[in-house]
């Protein structure tokens, strides 16, 4: 849409006009004054000296009344048509819900009512589309949801990449296995090391680019091959140095061309630890076992082979023998000892509160039978390891046999802690069961009513590593008990809740489906249009509004915008300790005291990472100019220079919005209908100023600026960009 | 005048049987409890046989060995590794090391014996 008329031209139009009026009636004047007599010109010169002081102030009146009556029709008539067609341009393109109101002549206030009436209706209209849009597009979404839960919650890492290794989609076992330390939990005076994982990341970030192209370059000649198989598996070492196995799996297009790849990621260490572990155990276990039967071995030959031995060597050699078997058996003891204490991890057992599992079985119990045991829980501190399914069927099995075929009395449960085990004692008033009984149990499948599973009670019980048999307790006379042991749980282990997950609207965005059938990236970027660049957009909060005179920077926020996106997974939030007073001025602002930022890493530690961050991308913030000054006066500090290229809010909506009084953040929010969570913090001031900033690029595509250079060269025309720091 | 065997072995339950079996079959016998023990042992009395542990502590059987062999003026001293440890990666390494035999526990006493009769009828 062209230009209205602005207030520049505007008024070059009223000097035009004024000059040729001018020009025009001096023309005329020489003309009148060139045929007037000489006693007219006479008269009129003496009249005009007489009078010079009355006909100057009447000029300056006649002057200051134009400028005035000329000014009214501007502001009346003018500006507000200049605002109407902005507000007009805000409404139909991305703020349906604004409403224009301004102060104006009755003419371009009449048209502002009958504008906003249209705008109701538009509104509707938008509203009513996007229903339909989202009826339509509902299934579609919840398949693709669907698919992102599944990726999102599996226990593998998974990232994918374009061909250039990009990083198109991730999930969050990805981002534990590669990314560098995290922050909570973690000494928040530790800045983060290592790469970022995230969408339009290089992978080559966060995985040795050696080892992948390595990878690549084996299935490119499995391919050429024409092998069926075209994975490629390695090993890397990920965070921490844990080890991973990585599964590289090449993503085909329909012609068989090469369009990017997956990668798998399984953390092994912990597995190889456990094989590292079963090894050292067992081959101890052999020299030990090897020695003490050597020693048995050679006394017994020369016992038998001399069998005119002194008895007092005899004695020594008896010694010696019994010696070894009890050191045979101490070693095997600790060999079992160690393997059940650490390694035996055959069965996947998970941590369980106890609580949890005997309510679940009494509930259970409940159901089938119409008979719940009594329990009365415990402390809810303890927990158990166990695979809750196949424990419950089998203590459901057992409850069952006590109940229908030793048939006796109400049960109750009660639990007991025995060092590395707890003891669940199932109780009842009468006799006890044998242990025949028992065992025959034992060797039964595990089957409750349509329950069942393919594995005996003794197997479940052996998995867990435990035991059942008829117990006694001092004191409970006509009390019997069957006792079965179960695994505690490590109490100082942490607990990690997985993520809940719902549908549709909370699943974090990790993926866009569009970048594979991208064109590949090109380097200049003031020649791309601004849809398809990425953009760190962000903000800082300071000690104070001078950057020259030792305000320093104390919080940085930023959030990154992939393909029009506003990656809220992928923010950069971090307090900086200024190593100086904060004065209670800008404490007052951002409510940011000294103690707080007490233990934050300084600027010399957090400017590198933010750099790496924003690495890539466009920087974005609202009047940037001050936070890039800011981050300029660190470069000899830090040796950080962020050569990133820099859009600023500011200047882009003074351009797009000449005739708007206010440019500054709360304004510019309210007119695009976005709400500011947190603000005058950093994180949130960025949050507020990404949604901004996506709401401009239309606005700026409907007035033909549409790469980069071009939002660039707009911004520099605006009055705002002559205030420099 | 006998041959002197020197056993090399921190399990005192073997080296009972060991120093039994030699001196019953005429060998004179000298003991030591560590690797460190046994290089003095061989420094000050000369061996014309070690039975030699290698799970010794802090200086181990196959560094003895190592020792032995560098020293040439007691390249005359035939090694019998006698040891726990019983994989062939264990005796390839006691045998390049210079050991003249690997013998793995446990072991038949008359085979220990027949092995050291054979070594010390020979000449180095």
């Amino acid at each position: 849409m062209p230009r209205l008329i602005t207030k520049s031209s505007f008024w070059a139009f009223v000097s035009l006009c004024l000059l040729f009026f001018s020009i025009v009636m001096g023309g005329l004047g020489l003309v009148l004054w060139d045929r007037l007599p000489d006693a007219d010109r006479t008269f009129l010169l003496g009249m005009a000296g007489q009078h010079v002081g009355d006909l100057i102030g009447l000029g300056v009146i006649f002057v200051i009344g134009l400028v005035f009556i000329i000014d009214w029709v501007f502001r009346l008539y003018i500006l507000p048509v200049d605002r109407l067609a902005e507000e007009v341009s805000v409404i139909f393109r991305v703020n349906p819900g604004q409403r224009i109101r301004l102060h104006g002549s009755k003419e371009a206030m009449r048209l502002a009512t009958a504008i906003n009436t249209v705008a109701d209706s538009f509104e509707e209209l938008n509203r009513s589309v996007e229903d339909r849009i989202r009826e339509a597009g509902t299934r579609a979404e919840a398949e693709k949801q669907l698919l992102a839960m599944v990726v999102a919650e599996l226990p593998q890492g998974v990232l994918i990449c374009n061909p250039q290794g990009q990083i198109t989609l991730y999930n969050e076992r990805a981002q534990q296995l590669l990314r560098g330390s995290e922050r909570h939990g973690d000494d928040p005076a530790e800045p983060m090391t290592g790469g970022f994982v995230g969408l339009g990341r290089s992978v080559f970030g966060v995985l040795n680019k050696n080892i992948i192209s390595h990878a690549l370059g084996e299935i490119t000649d499995k391919m050429r091959r024409g092998q069926p198989d075209l994975r490629s598996s390695l090993v890397a070492t990920g965070r921490d140095e844990r080890l991973m196995r990585v599964e590289v799996v090449p993503v085909l297009g329909r012609d068989r061309d090469f369009t990017g790849f997956v990668l798998i990621l399984t953390d092994i260490s912990q597995q190889l630890a456990v094989e590292r572990r079963v090894d050292t155990l067992f081959q101890t276990l052999m020299v030990k076992m090897r020695a003490a039967v050597a020693s048995m071995r050679a006394a017994i030959e020369i016992i038998r082979d001399y069998p005119n031995l002194e008895a007092a060597k005899h004695s020594q050699l008896q010694g010696i023998i019994h010696a070894e078997t009890l050191t045979a058996g101490a070693a095997m003891d600790e060999a079992a000892a160690e393997f059940n204490r650490h390694v035996n991890a055959n069965w996947p057992l998970a941590r369980m509160r106890l609580s949890d599992l005997l309510e679940g079985i009494c509930r259970r119990a409940e159901e089938k039978w119409a008979a719940r045991p009594a329990y009365v829980p415990g402390e809810s501190d303890h927990w158990v390891r166990v695979d809750s399914y196949s424990m419950s069927l089998a203590l459901l099995f057992i409850l069952d046999r006590l109940m229908h075929e030793s048939a006796v009395g109400p049960l109750r449960l009660s639990t007991q802690r025995l060092e590395s085990y707890f003891a669940l004692d199932i109780g009842w008033t009468g006799s006890p069961v044998r242990m025949e009984t028992i065992r025959r149990w034992e060797d039964q499948a595990v089957a409750v009513a349509d329950d069942a599973i393919p594995s005996t009670v003794k197997d479940v019980l052996d998995r867990h590593g435990t035991e059942i048999w008829a117990h006694t307790r001092s004191g409970g006379a006509g009390e019997s008990y069957l006792r079965i042991l179960l695994p505690a749980a490590d109490p100082k282990t942490p607990v990690r809740f997985k993520r809940s997950t719902l549908l549709p609207v909370n699943r974090p965005v990790f993926f866009d489906y569009d970048i594979f059938s991208r064109a590949d990236q090109h380097p200049e970027l003031d020649n791309r249009m601004l849809t398809e660049l990425a953009y760190t957009v962000f903000d800082t909060e300071t000690t104070g509004l001078d950057p020259r005179g030792g305000d320093e920077i104390i919080s940085v926020g930023a959030v990154r915008i992939i393909n029009g996106k506003m990656l809220e997974d992928e923010c950069f939030e971090q307090l900086v300790n200024p190593q100086r007073l904060i004065p209670w001025s800008s404490v007052q602002i951002h409510g940011i005291q000294a103690k707080v930022l007490e233990g934050q890493p300084d600027i010399a530690q957090v400017l590198p990472m933010f750099h790496k961050y924003a690495e890539g991308t466009i920087l974005v913030g609202h009047n940037v100019a001050f936070d890039m000054r800011l981050l300029q006066e660190k470069e000899v500090l830090t040796g950080i220079r962020f050569g990133n290229p820099v859009l600023d809010t500011m200047l882009i909506s003074a351009f797009i919005h000449s005739a708007q009084q206010s440019h500054d953040l709360e304004a510019i929010a309210e007119r695009l209908g976005i709400t500011i969570i947190g603000r005058h913090t950093a994180l949130g001031d960025a949050m507020g100023t990404a949604e901004i900033f996506l709401k401009l690029i239309p606005l700026l595509a409907a007035m033909g600026i549409q790469t980069l250079k071009q939002a660039r060269e707009a911004s520099q025309k605006t009055y705002y960009a002559r205030l420099k720091y | 005048m006998s041959k002197k065997v020197l056993i090399v072995d921190d399990e005192p339950s073997i080296i009972v049987a060991l120093q039994f079996l030699m001196e019953q079959n005429g060998y004179e016998t000298l003991v030591a409890f560590s690797g460190e023990e046994a290089m003095e042992t061989i420094a000050r009395q000369h061996p014309d046989l070690i039975l030699l542990d290698i799970m010794l502590p802090v200086v181990d059987g196959f560094e003895v060995c190592q020792r032995v062999r560098e020293n040439p003026e007691w390249k005359d001293i035939r090694i019998v590794l006698v040891t726990a440890l019983g994989s062939e990666a264990n005796a390839a390494k006691g045998l390049a090391l210079g050991a003249d035999a690997y013998i793995t526990k446990p072991f038949a006493n008359a085979d220990l014996v027949a092995k050291v009769k054979e070594l010390l009828a020979c000449p180095a």
